[in-house]
């Protein structure tokens, strides 16, 4: 199927011919570097974001090798939100102690694997775009009710040093972004001949590459915690 | 939907222009805020 030789003319040539596409699959080794070499926490402190940037330097690989063998690696990247969301809320979870907060989570999940079930099991070919969307205005919500939390609790002194803030700054930054991108997807794909498809690439790409270095600044900052 | 491909061009540059806007302005205002109301405490 994948022949070492077929990896290394497409692969490559792929990510070289796409200067987006080769930028963001390096930012996908960022936050796991930032693991291995630079984060002075135990495993157990930080073992969900670890898990995530394991999770999203696997998608790079994967769903480069699909795309660069010309197949359809959608379905990877509705597999990549499920795990995502679980993992993200499973965060929160831990960071935030409250009742209504934790209610808001359980909801926006079932709410979230509930679009992404249909759309991994029923909709796959359609290609649906709402999965993303409500996603995206999931986490949009989690994040501002994340600061306002921050603020009106007042347990992180300085917060520019904690990892909470940069996790949800970087969430709040990518999701915002991409959920207009997610919403006419389909249109988009519909219109390649009068829309830039490039351009949205581009902007989804700029996206991820800022949240997964959020991500990365967050887990370096965890050498810091409980200041 | 019946839009043309222009107006969902538009659509898209518009909303998420002004979507990472608002996210901007979310995040200075939680760090002024988070600043000042910890400056309060610490008086």
């Amino acid at each position: 199927m994948l022949e070492p030789k077929i990896l290394k003319e497409y692969f490559f040539g792929f990510l070289v011919d796409r200067p987006y596409l080769l930028f963001e699959f390096l930012a996908g080794f960022i936050p796991i570097i930032v693991c291995l070499c630079y984060s002075k926490t135990t495993w157990q402190n930080s073992k969900i974001l670890y898990i995530y940037s394991a999770f999203i330097f696997l998608l790079e690989i994967i769903g480069g090798v699909f795309s660069a063998n010309s197949k359809l690696n959608h379905f990877i990247y509705l597999w990549f939100y499920f795990i995502e969301s679980i993992l993200l809320v499973y965060y929160y979870k831990k960071e935030i102690l409250s009742d209504f907060f934790h209610k808001l989570l359980v909801m926006s999940l079932i709410l979230v694997l509930v679009a992404v079930s249909y759309n991994l099991f029923f909709g796959i070919g359609l290609m649906d775009n709402y999965s993303g969307s409500i996603q995206s205005l999931a986490f949009i919500s989690i994040s501002i009710m994340c600061f306002y939390y921050i603020l009106s609790k007042l347990a992180i002194k300085n917060l520019l040093k904690s990892t909470l803030f940069w996790v949800n700054t970087g969430n709040l930054v990518y999701f915002s972004g991409r959920f207009f991108i997610c919403l006419y997807i389909l249109e988009i794909m519909n219109n390649k001949k009068y829309i830039d498809l490039e351009g949205y690439w581009y902007i989804v790409s700029g996206l991820l590459i800022f949240h997964r270095i959020f991500l990365a600044i967050g887990i370096s900052n965890s050498k810091y915690s409980n200041t | 939907m019946n839009q043309s491909a222009e107006e969902i061009a538009q659509i898209i540059k518009i909303g998420t222009t002004f979507m990472l806007l608002g996210a901007g302005i979310v995040i200075s205002l939680v760090l002024y805020f988070h600043n000042k109301m910890i400056n309060i405490r610490l008086k």
